[in-house]
């Protein structure tokens, strides 16, 4: 077996181990026996101690979606990291840096605050999917928008592209600021949500969508490890090798916008996570995106797993929003990268 | 066999490459040459479809090029680009393997794996096939990349089309000599092989036929023997040129000069100074 084989079994194990014992955490401790007991009882396999009762509304209704949440939008937010560096044909592409993500939250605040009528009109269930159509809107503009400024005769010119992010961060920034001035209590509340990015408030609903999304996007973009890895060569030699470059492109970027706009339609912004994944695990194992892609998804998911239970138990009653805490980590990451690139061009 | 007819290409008000013809046959390795800014990578680019022509016409095989049947033209067609920059961590071997990513759907095969072993011996990049691409020298990524664009076409049915624009950048005189005898002898495997240079002694060694640009209009085509002419090359670098017989291989010599070159005071004498021992 070889190198990059071993990280990806690693980081499956990983993945369970880290998700079990998410689960366990909280205000009410649920052992692993007592989870195995619930799960099997779910299935129908066993029968559940009479003394886990109380335990199983907690468990099944708030914690199990939960940390299955985290694990798809990790997945979601790491793989669109790699497609995004892949096609950038630069690591520090990140959804939340370059304004896809932002982008997505500004089309979850104009619905939430202007909308917010209409939803109700709607009621609940019709409200989330008009609410994960329009991030999904909202990250592919940004993400059109990022990639046609950003690129320059075929080539992506880093600072434009960081440039553009940054306006877009700004508008989006700027609007939503609009909206909170404008929006009532409740609605402020959700605002806050949306910006600063939590798993809190999953339901079954909310992870069937994010789920599904996320499975289209990662099976899309395991199909692509061919044409990433011919991509970094350049776009023209990509095409020498067969690649439909366009075709690529135009896939990617919808892929990202369903993947990113579905997370952040119901757990907000969380950045850096697309960012800091993708390339730790190239260090580790190299850049074939036939590795990097189910990777990213494995590590992402296990990541941000282990750091939504960091951000509900570190504060205990509180919660530590999960978005900080991902910034908090992944800024100065994100600083260190440039420091190092910078050093590598000097 | 590659045919093109009057090609022209403009940027704006500028014409790059105004009306060239020409013809690349199998078996014959056709070196382009000319001046800086004569369009030779604007051919090279038109060659493989990177850019459209304004007017004229290119043909392979007979049939209009570069065509729709894009996945078997990259399976016969490989172009080697300048100022390659790969943007990914990659090590040596799996940049040669993309090469091969025609060929395959998802994971290499056991003869891809030998193609791409038997480049690698064969441009002297084995070595250091394990190493990141990125920490190579100028020279050796040059290989790497030769070995790249010759395992793209290896084992399809001649003739196949291979372009390389400036491959001996970078290369020091042996790989030059090794890059230019693979040319050739991938030329005389009956592809068409089609490559921009700037030395004109190493055209003179190796290729058969030469395409001479100038200021975007073709100045000569045609055997090499037919095309280097002190005239031609005088009028096409304005510089003064000799052509001569090589002295010890069978093929011609330029050199470039006029009085100011000579050292006019020191002519030629016999007391050479000597080492005191």
């Amino acid at each position: 077996m070889n190198k990059a084989r071993w990280i990806l079994v690693s980081l499956g194990a990983g993945l369970i181990l880290v998700s079990i014992w998410s689960m366990s955490q909280g205000a009410v401790k649920v052992s692993w026996w007592e989870i195995f007991n619930i799960l099997g009882y779910k299935l129908g396999l066993n029968d559940l101690q009479p003394a886990l009762e109380k335990k199983v509304a907690i468990f099944w209704l708030i914690r199990f979606p939960r940390v299955l949440m985290s694990v798809f939008v990790g997945m979601s937010l790491a793989i669109c990291g790699t497609a995004m560096q892949g096609l950038f044909r630069n690591p520090l592409a990140d959804p939340s840096l370059i304004g896809i993500s932002t982008g997505a939250a500004l089309a979850a605040a104009l619905v939430i605050v202007l909308g917010g009528t209409l939803a109700a009109a709607w009621g609940g269930a019709v409200g989330m999917y008009v609410l994960s159509i329009a991030t999904f809107t909202g990250a592919v503009v940004a993400s059109f928008l990022v990639f046609f400024i950003g690129r320059e005769k075929g080539r992506t010119n880093v600072a434009t592209m960081l440039l553009a992010g940054i306006a877009i961060n700004a508008l989006a920034g700027a609007m939503t600021g609009l909206l909170t001035y404008l929006a009532d209590d409740v609605q402020l509340r959700d605002l806050t949500f949306w910006t600063l990015g939590s798993l809190g408030g999953t339901t079954w609903g909310k992870l069937g969508i994010v789920s599904v999304a996320s499975l289209i996007s990662l099976i899309i973009f395991l199909n692509f490890g061919k044409a990433f890895n011919a991509l970094s060569l350049g776009e023209e030699e990509a095409s020498y090798l067969g690649i439909e470059v366009e075709r690529l492109k135009f896939v990617v970027v919808l892929a990202t916008g369903l993947a990113i706009g579905c997370s952040v339609a119901f757990c907000g912004v969380i950045g850096f996570v697309g960012l800091v994944v993708p390339h730790l695990l190239r260090i580790l194992g190299g850049a074939d995106h036939h590795y990097l892609l189910p990777a990213s998804a494995l590590g992402g998911g296990l990541l941000l797993a282990f750091a939504d239970t960091v951000s509900r138990t570190l504060l205990a009653p509180a919660e530590l929003p999960i978005g900080i805490l991902t910034a908090l980590v992944g800024a100065p990451f994100f600083l260190f990268l440039l420091y190092q690139q910078r050093l590598k061009f000097e | 066999m590659l045919k093109a007819k009057g090609l022209t290409f403009r940027i704006g008000e500028k014409v790059l490459l105004d009306g060239v013809s020409f013809e690349g046959t199998p078996g014959k390795l056709l070196a382009i040459l000319g001046p800086n800014g004569a369009g030779k990578s604007t051919l090279i680019r038109l060659l493989s479809g990177a850019l459209k022509a304004h007017a004229g016409s290119i043909t392979w095989k007979d049939q209009v090029y570069p065509g729709n049947a894009k996945s078997l033209l990259a399976r016969t067609r490989s172009v080697l680009t300048q100022k390659l920059h790969l943007s990914h961590p990659f090590s040596v071997e799996e940049v040669v393997m993309m090469g091969r990513y025609p060929h395959f759907k998802r994971y290499p095969q056991g003869n891809d794996k030998e193609i791409v072993r038997d480049w690698m011996k064969r441009t002297d990049t084995q070595r250091f096939g394990k190493r990141l691409y990125q920490s190579l020298s100028g020279g050796e990524q040059q290989r790497v990349q030769m070995a790249r664009t010759l395992s793209q076409i290896t084992g399809m049915e001649a003739p196949c089309l291979l372009l390389w624009d400036e491959p001996l950048n970078n290369l020091d005189i042996r790989y030059q000599h090794d890059c230019l005898g693979t040319a050739r002898s991938m030329a005389q495997a009956g592809h068409v092989v089609m490559v921009v240079m700037h030395d004109l002694n190493m055209a003179a060694q190796y290729a058969d036929q030469i395409l001479l640009l100038k200021g975007g209009k073709r100045l000569s085509f045609g055997r090499t023997e037919r095309v280097f002419t002190a005239e031609n090359l005088a009028q096409c670098f304005d510089f003064p040129a000799y052509v001569s017989k090589h002295p010890n291989l069978n093929c011609l010599q330029v050199s470039f000069g006029n009085s100011f070159s000579a050292h006019p005071e020191t002519q030629p004498t016999d007391d050479l100074p000597t080492l005191s021992t």
